[in-house]
């Protein structure tokens, strides 16, 4: 029975290892760097493939050292800025009027998120880590297939718009018969209304001339370089500044010669052709372009497409502009979804208020221990009970956190702070079981071993219940996720506590007490 | 000695008909299980929103907490219907929160309705499952009958005593009526093992052997519970433990009284045929 001890202590000596607790470290991570921005041009990046502890963090701005999120928030990164991580240096110089027309950017954000510098290697989930969530479903119920491109099409579209850190679920639920389709957006950052403009249009982009469609957006090849495009005139009308933007692209042959053919049926009128060419963004009319009269049945590929944003000055006229183009090409270049998306979940949590909780959970569960142990020294009078248990139930929760260190299916969210208070709720439970019935007095006919055995026959009826509970959930459950993770992290942490740590908790207690026993 | 279940049994149905004529439901759920958005700041301000939120949405109800450390207010958590966009700047404004203090949750109505239903399936079909699991060890109709009894009057009550509460239910609570299951039916295994096992000594001392297991387990669970509602601060968590905490005191005088009453009779019932 001896070996049951030595693999929890070799279990949990991994698990440290692994895990790392590093509670003293401080700074941020880079969570994402977006595209486009001072910080992008000055070289930054995510490095989101490396785990948690070994990521690169910033350490000071401005001179400022940086040991919390919110001081990262409040410093000045609009003027020219040093930006210290504990490998590098970086140099920002913030865009000029022209850059920004150029490069689509949105003014003064430098374009760095950031989270909170992992204490260890622990994968936490959004509600402690912070970040955003969003819950998509699709007008219509798609096929497997049609579903899968959703999710990928999805994906790189959030990719080509230059968010990175993202992950994108698709998930069927079933629940009684009725199936509904998800779509799970988990953002690193904390823009999911970027996210939702961009995730919510269908993207189909069609070009008509006197209602007929010349082509679509499978047509068109988005040319990639951003230094053609950009705002090419801003003006004034009854109060509001409208500005224009217009970006190159390249049309398929065979739509260019359909252009061809419909330019071909035109009247000229003056400089241009009798009819506009239309443009269509999910059915709705985005721009109309007077085309010039020397295309009148030219086959050209190379086109440009236009459009406008306003605003109330100049500024704000010029940014709305960009950022509409900057979605359009987006669309155009990731392809439109097989079906229209809409919202019904939302949530956004600060990283601040994870962090705060994490300290928290560790003063709940120091005083909770202090508490119990008292109690229980009070009971039996010997510390030789209480240390061990102790031990023990620390160790079920070190070998569940190393769990969430290693493997993307366990992760600890609140979810999982569930299944952690079952977990040692249950182990110090049982352990009390396995101590009373050892040292009970009424039993002297049994062995040692046949009261172990009883203790743990009273265990796995307890164990069984509530896996078996946990099963149902897991059947009938169904639900966004949360409660089939709550359900596998209870069913794994109970298997660890009642496979592994309570017959080592009955070794230890037993080489501990036998002349109690005798 | 019947009568101190039987009278906690009756103030929670009291309780939860009341409820259910206030409100239509034997629940009140939060905003997290009926849809709408949640808001929750960290700010110092004594500021109360909810006149200013009636000028604005005269339509909507808002439902405002206090997120307390220790005894101190640090900050807020508001729950309603209106419609989002407004209700948070409505909040950013009046508070002057930053980013950084501000989480924003909101779920429409539809898809929390369907969450909630199949939650409350799961823990039905739990329930269902735990049952089966306690008769096959039994095999015996009464006995595990009398263990199903208790754990169905186990949440009963705690249901009860969360309606006397201002607590709305919110997801994290749901799943701790889920714990309830597995944590009662423990001491009441733990009983009908010791009360039908041990043959060869006297009733009472069974009794008062699986008892005194049995109250340790509970106590400390007890004591770790009240401790973690005094010192945590999150929402969430507060109302898991709650909700534990009342499912656990019922479960105390529904094992050692109401479980230990019915299985003395029976035991006795049985001695006597023999």
């Amino acid at each position: 029975m001896k070996w049951r001890v030595w693999l929890l202590l070799v279990l949990v000596i991994i698990s440290l290892v692994v895990i790392q607790f590093q509670p003293w470290r401080d700074g941020v991570i880079i969570q994402e760097v977006v595209q486009n921005t001072p910080a992008q041009v000055a070289g930054m990046s995510a490095d989101t493939d490396r785990f948690p502890t070994l990521r690169e963090r910033i350490v000071e701005v401005n001179g400022e050292p940086i040991k919390t999120v919110r001081d990262f928030y409040r410093a000045n990164l609009s003027g020219d800025s040093i930006i210290i991580t504990q490998q590098q240096r970086f140099l920002l110089w913030p865009f000029s009027q022209e850059q920004v027309y150029y490069l689509e950017n949105d003014g003064d954000d430098a374009g760095i998120r950031v989270s909170f510098a992992p204490t260890s290697n622990i994968r936490f989930g959004l509600d402690i880590q912070g970040g955003s969530r969003l819950v998509l479903e699709p007008v219509r119920i798609l096929d497997a297939e049609e579903f899968s491109t959703l999710r990928d099409s999805i994906e790189r579209r959030l990719n080509v718009y230059g968010l990175s850190d993202i992950t994108v679920r698709q998930v069927t639920d079933s629940f009684l018969g009725d199936v509904s389709q998800f779509i799970v957006i988990e953002i690193a950052g904390q823009s999911p209304d970027e996210v939702e403009q961009l995730v919510t249009q269908q993207g189909r982009f069609e070009a008509k001339i006197l209602n007929q469609t010349i082509f679509t957006g499978s047509d068109i090849t988005v040319i990639t370089s951003s230094q053609q495009g950009g705002i090419t005139q801003c003006s004034q009308a009854n109060g509001e500044f409208v500005c224009r933007y217009n970006f190159p692209i390249q049309l398929s042959l065979q739509a260019a010669r359909a252009q061809a053919d419909a330019t071909r049926e035109l009247d000229v009128v003056g400089d241009s052709l009798s009819a506009p060419i239309q443009l269509f963004l999910d059915d709705v009319l985005v721009d109309e372009l007077s085309i010039s009269a020397d295309l009148q049945g030219r086959v050209t590929q190379s086109i440009s497409i236009s459009g406008s944003g306003v605003g109330p000055g100049r500024v704000s006229a010029q940014e709305n502009a960009l950022s509409r183009m900057r979605e359009i090409q987006t669309l155009l270049r990731s392809g439109d979804l097989p079906a229209r998306l809409e919202v019904v979940r939302k949530d956004t949590i600060s990283p601040l208020l994870g962090q705060e909780f994490i300290a928290n959970a560790f003063l709940v569960a120091l005083v909770a221990a202090i508490a119990v142990s008292t109690f229980v020294y009070i009971r039996y009078r010997t510390f030789k009970v209480v240390i061990p248990m102790l031990l023990t139930a620390f160790a079920e929760v070190i070998l569940l956190l190393f769990l969430a260190s290693i493997t993307p299916f366990v992760n600890i969210d609140l979810a999982a702070i569930g299944s952690i208070i079952i977990m040692l709720g249950t182990g110090v439970d049982h352990q009390i079981i396995i101590t009373d019935e050892l040292l009970s007095k009424n039993r002297g006919h049994l062995s040692w071993r046949g009261r172990l055995k009883k203790a743990l026959n009273l265990i796995f009826t307890s164990y069984a219940t509530t896996v078996f509970a946990m099963i149902a959930i897991l059947i009938f459950g169904g639900g966004i996720g949360i409660l089939n993770a709550f359900a596998i992290t209870t069913i794994v942490g109970l298997s660890i506590g009642v496979f592994i740590a309570r017959p080592a908790y009955a070794v230890i207690i037993e080489s501990l007490l036998k002349k109690h026993y005798k | 000695m019947l009568f101190i279940p039987i009278f906690l049994l009756l103030i929670s149905l009291g309780a939860q008909f009341y409820q259910y004529q206030t409100t239509g439901e034997i629940i009140e759920r939060s905003i997290t299980l009926k849809g709408g958005t949640v808001v929750t700041i960290q700010t110092d301000s004594p500021l109360d929103l909810e006149p200013i939120f009636l000028e604005q949405f005269p339509e909507n109800e808002l439902v405002v907490r206090d997120l307390l450390d220790r005894g101190r207010t640090v900050g807020y958590t508001f729950e309603s219907d209106a419609p989002q966009d407004e209700f948070v700047a409505l909040i950013v404004e009046q508070y002057s929160v930053s980013q950084e203090d501000l989480s924003v949750q909101s779920i429409q109505p539809s898809l929390s309705e369907r969450f909630f239903l199949q939650i409350l399936t799961a823990l039905l079909a739990a329930f269902v499952f735990m049952s089966i699991i306690v008769y096959i060890t039994y095999r015996s109709l009464v006995p595990a009958g009398i263990i199903i009894l208790a754990v169905i009057t186990d949440i009963v009550i705690a249901v009860g005593l969360f309606d006397l509460t201002s607590q709305r239910l919110g997801v994290g609570g749901l799943a701790a009526f889920l714990m309830i299951i597995g944590y009662s039916v423990d001491t009441n295994i733990l009983l009908t093992n010791k009360m039908l096992k041990l043959g060869e000594i006297p009733l009472y001392d069974r009794f008062t052997q699986a008892a005194r297991t049995g109250l340790m387990m509970s106590g400390t669970t007890v004591i770790a519970l009240s401790l973690g509602l005094f010192f945590t601060n999150s929402e969430i968590i507060f109302q898991i433990m709650l909700v534990l905490l009342f499912g656990l005191l019922a479960d105390i005088i529904n094992t050692w009284i109401t479980n230990a009453g019915l299985l003395r009779w029976y035991l006795e019932k049985k001695g006597e045929k023999k």
